[in-house]
């Protein structure tokens, strides 16, 4: 029997925010024992929460993530409560450590000598800083492989530059191609497309580099400029851009090489999106509405003939929609091969029938976030059951990691103590729970 | 050694989806084969074009996802291709496809019948909906996923319908999924007792569980049955979004612990004022007039200033801040220049044409060695290197005959 193919990898992770943390959920889905590493004296913002204990009044004003702990209450640990850390923390082991503290680093690096891969996704200046450049670890362990997910890579005006996904999105040509069609950026909400196209790359290379230490028996330096991936993701604009002077405007919900909208339904903010790419999609676009009388003229039977008339297509569409519920809409055209669907909120998902047929959610346990469904795995397959475990708290892997498996005796955990590595969450500086 | 070579994957079925998921392959040094139907894979016809001209080899989007491949015609209605592409797949390490839920099956190309000559091959399916489920087999596209499994809804203004991301952001997406389902799956065949896996990945999935905010909102919901949309999207005053300068936008996204390094940056005494205040009762936040009071700060001290230069000022506050540029404007970005990341490669035909750069980098990793194949021009060479493997030379199809 094969087993997953990350077992016996084992996975050093001081990741923040989303980009990193997702690398190292996917290696842990696959099987690797991942160690994420928090430092209990500094709050890492938009990572366990926005703020380490948000009260009632910060809640409420701080967006939709202000208040997503469970049953909306902080409780007594917030940073093991909150959704946007929950959700990627699945199976990791948590443990904590102050490595601007001398005896905290010669922790990590013992720590190193005994893991495989080490991720990392903080400001690009942060790992020289702690004294953890790619010579000391290679150093500590040749076999080490060592994933850097600066936004802009290393080396360039922009390297050191601070921000999330949006903040590089838009330095990049991404933000520009998006958002309404003829309207001016200032409608253009900030999305945060760059943490999960770079999550998914991060661990295919990984994973590759892994395949070569097989063979080579050398861990290696990976860096991943994640803006620089995720400009892939509209790779044809640049090369238009460059070949052509093209400028690529936003195109709201429309598409270059079809008829596409998104269509008002029955009720209030439901909508639905259709595609008509082929002659096949439009015929079937036209039986679903019962072949209205406007939609019956030879202009639409070529691909150009349907472009040029696409606002007629949207108004004549979008009247015919808006008698029906959207999930109603979207069967009738699917049954004739219409690619369309529902725009769903997180309600509709949690209820989908497909979705729960697929046995997507599945409940997860978690130390202080209680037993709830979780958005499950990002495939599935025939091989070896993915991982599927709890989430654990802040520290809570504390001793395992430090007594069972660097081996420390007591009197050395009892040091680590008391030199402040050690705790359930983020602390003031007198050592209580901030 | 580069860094994927000895790899052999095949692709088949097409569209954007799998051409980037094996691109991902093909650029790190993977022995890429593409097959494609005599009438040629469907990204050959998607615009932009270089020049400005439709033609098989001309689509930007078929030139940038298939860098690195060989290109072999196969007419899988055919019966005889059928048994060629057998014998292709019996040497492919990984198999990526994206016909419909039981398409391959029924020509007797599924997973259990390859997997009867190649024990140990990845067969890597990506489908709108996945193998099964009550809409396995509808048709899906770029705004269907992200409508379906995005968090499509909170994403535009609240009076205005809700906006796509751009261009083919979801598909692309799928397709850099389904490569690290494919690196996942090959590990565990390559084990010494491995075995072939079969790999549902797909469009709906692809963004339910990676997409953006939206894993977080799904959480939410199981942890506060709410929903995030347009309205709830915007609760904050705290600058979030383009704001104007003197020659264009900047990003930007205020955070409350980022809050002292704006007020640090802009230096006004009022907006100092004011967030005292907020430090007071936070709930001020909440309130639509702080946040025109904190435009009203914020805008005549951007407008006096160029993006760049709004940029420089509030990045060197470690105030994350930036300028927001099209595609045009990057290209001639310093930051990127520096970093050599735009590639020219020449084609032979089309001529020189500017890629994006890599993904990632490690040494004797990421290259474009050839540009984009032109339809069926590995058909023979690649079909001659199976003649030991059960096909006769002079059963070679049309294509490759010519």
């Amino acid at each position: 029997m094969a087993s997953l193919p990350l077992t016996g990898i084992r996975v050093l992770d001081m990741t923040v925010v989303w980009s990193g943390p997702t690398v190292t959920m996917l290696l842990s889905d696959l099987g690797a024992e991942v160690i994420r590493i928090d430092n209990p004296w500094l709050f890492p913002s938009s990572t366990r929460g926005m703020v380490a204990r948000p009260n009632q009044g910060q809640m409420a004003t701080m967006g939709p993530l202000g208040s997503a702990y469970p049953d909306g209450d902080a409780g007594e640990y917030p940073w093991d409560r909150h959704a946007m850390f929950n959700w990627h923390a699945r199976g990791k082991r948590l443990v904590t450590l102050d490595l601007r503290q001398p005896s905290g680093r010669e922790v990590f690096l013992r720590l190193a000598g005994v893991a495989d891969v080490f991720v990392e996704n903080n400001n690009v200046a942060t790992l020289g800083l702690l004294g953890l450049d790619w010579e000391t670890l290679h150093a500590a362990n040749p076999r080490l492989i060592l994933l850097r997910m600066p936004p802009a890579g290393i080396g360039g005006p922009y390297s050191s530059y601070l921000g999330f996904g949006a903040h590089f999105e838009a330095v990049a040509g991404i933000t520009a191609v998006r958002g309404y069609r003829d309207s001016d950026p200032s409608t253009t909400t900030s999305v945060f497309q760059m943490d999960p196209a770079a999550g998914s790359t991060g661990a295919f290379a990984v994973m590759a580099a892994l395949r070569r230490r097989q063979r080579t028996g050398e861990g290696e330096l990976v860096v991943l400029p994640q803006v620089e991936n995720e400009m892939n993701h509209i790779g044809e604009m640049f090369m238009d851009a460059a070949a052509n002077g093209n400028e690529n405007p936003p195109l709201g919900n429309r598409d270059r090489n079809a008829v596409q909208g998104v269509y008002p339904c029955r009720g209030v903010d439901q909508w639905l999106a259709v595609t008509v790419a082929t002659y096949a999609h439009w015929r079937g676009l036209v039986e679903a509405m019962a072949r209205p009388a406007w939609a019956l003229d030879e202009k639409f039977a070529t691909a150009e003939g349907r472009m040029a008339a696409h606002d007629e297509i949207d108004a004549g569409v979008s009247s015919w929609t808006a008698e029906l519920e959207a999930f109603e809409a979207f069967h009738a055209l699917q049954a004739r091969g219409v690619p369309a669907g529902p725009l769903m909120n997180e309600a509709a998902v949690f209820y989908d029938s497909h979705i729960r047929a697929r046995g997507f959610f599945r409940e997860l346990d978690s130390e202080h976030a209680g037993r709830h469904e979780y958005p499950g795995h990002q495939w599935s397959w025939s091989g070896p059951p993915m991982r599927w475990e709890p989430v654990h708290g802040m520290g809570q892997d504390n001793e395992y990691v430090y007594r069972e498996l660097l081996g420390m005796s007591q009197e050395e955990y009892d040091a680590l103590d008391a030199e402040g590595h050690l705790a359930r969450g983020y602390l003031k500086s007198d050592g209580s729970l901030l | 050694m580069r860094l994927l070579e000895g790899i052999r994957v095949v692709e088949v079925g097409g569209g954007l989806p799998v051409s980037y998921a094996t691109k991902m392959f093909a650029d790190f040094g993977a022995d890429v084969i593409k097959v494609e139907p005599p009438e040629g894979d469907v990204t050959r016809g998607m615009a932009p074009f270089i020049g400005n001209e439709p033609g098989p080899d001309r689509s930007a989007v078929y030139l940038h996802t298939n860098t690195n491949k060989r290109s072999v015609v196969l007419d899988l209605a055919a019966e005889a291709d059928r048994t060629r592409f057998a014998a292709l797949a019996a040497t492919a390490d990984v198999l990526v496809e994206s016909y419909a839920p039981g398409t391959l099956d029924s020509w007797g190309l599924g997973f259990d019948a390859l997997r009867g000559r190649r024990p140990r091959l990845v067969m890597v399916s990506i489908t709108p909906f996945g193998q099964n489920g009550p809409y396995a087999g509808y048709e899906g596209s770029e705004v269907v996923y992200y409508g379906m499994g995005g968090p499509m809804l909170g994403n535009g203004t609240p009076d205005a319908e809700p906006v796509k991301l751009g261009g083919y952001m979801s598909l692309y997406h799928l397709g850099n999924s389904a490569a690290t389902a494919a690196m996942g799956a090959l590990m565990v065949a390559e084990q010494p007792d491995g075995e072939g896996v079969h790999v549902d990945v797909n469009g709906l999935e692809s963004q339910l569980t990676n997409a953006d905010r939206r894993t977080t909102f799904l959480l939410n919901y199981a942890y506060n049955h709410v929903s995030t949309d347009r309205v709830s999207a915007l609760l904050s005053a705290l600058p979030n979004g383009p704001y104007p300068t003197a020659d264009g936008y900047v990003q930007m996204v205020v955070t409350m612990p980022w809050v002292p390094r704006m007020l640090a940056a802009i230096g006004d005494p009022e907006l100092n004022d004011l967030f005292a205040r907020v430090a007071q009762d936070p709930t001020l936040l909440a309130q639509p007039e702080t946040k025109e009071a904190i435009d009203a700060s914020l805008y005549p001290w951007l407008l006096d200033r160029t993006k760049q230069e709004v940029m420089e000022i509030a990045q060197r506050h470690k105030w994350p801040v930036t300028a927001l540029k099209t595609p045009v404007e990057v290209l001639e970005d310093e930051h990127f220049k520096q970093r050599g990341f735009f590639t020219p490669v020449e084609h032979p035909t089309v001529g020189r044409v500017v890629h994006p750069g890599a993904p990632f980098h490690v040494a004797e990793g990421w290259e474009l060695r050839t540009s984009a194949p032109y339809l069926g021009q590995h058909t023979e060479e690649v079909l001659g290197e199976l003649t030991g493997d059960g096909v006769a030379a002079d059963s070679l199809s049309p294509a490759a005959q010519q």
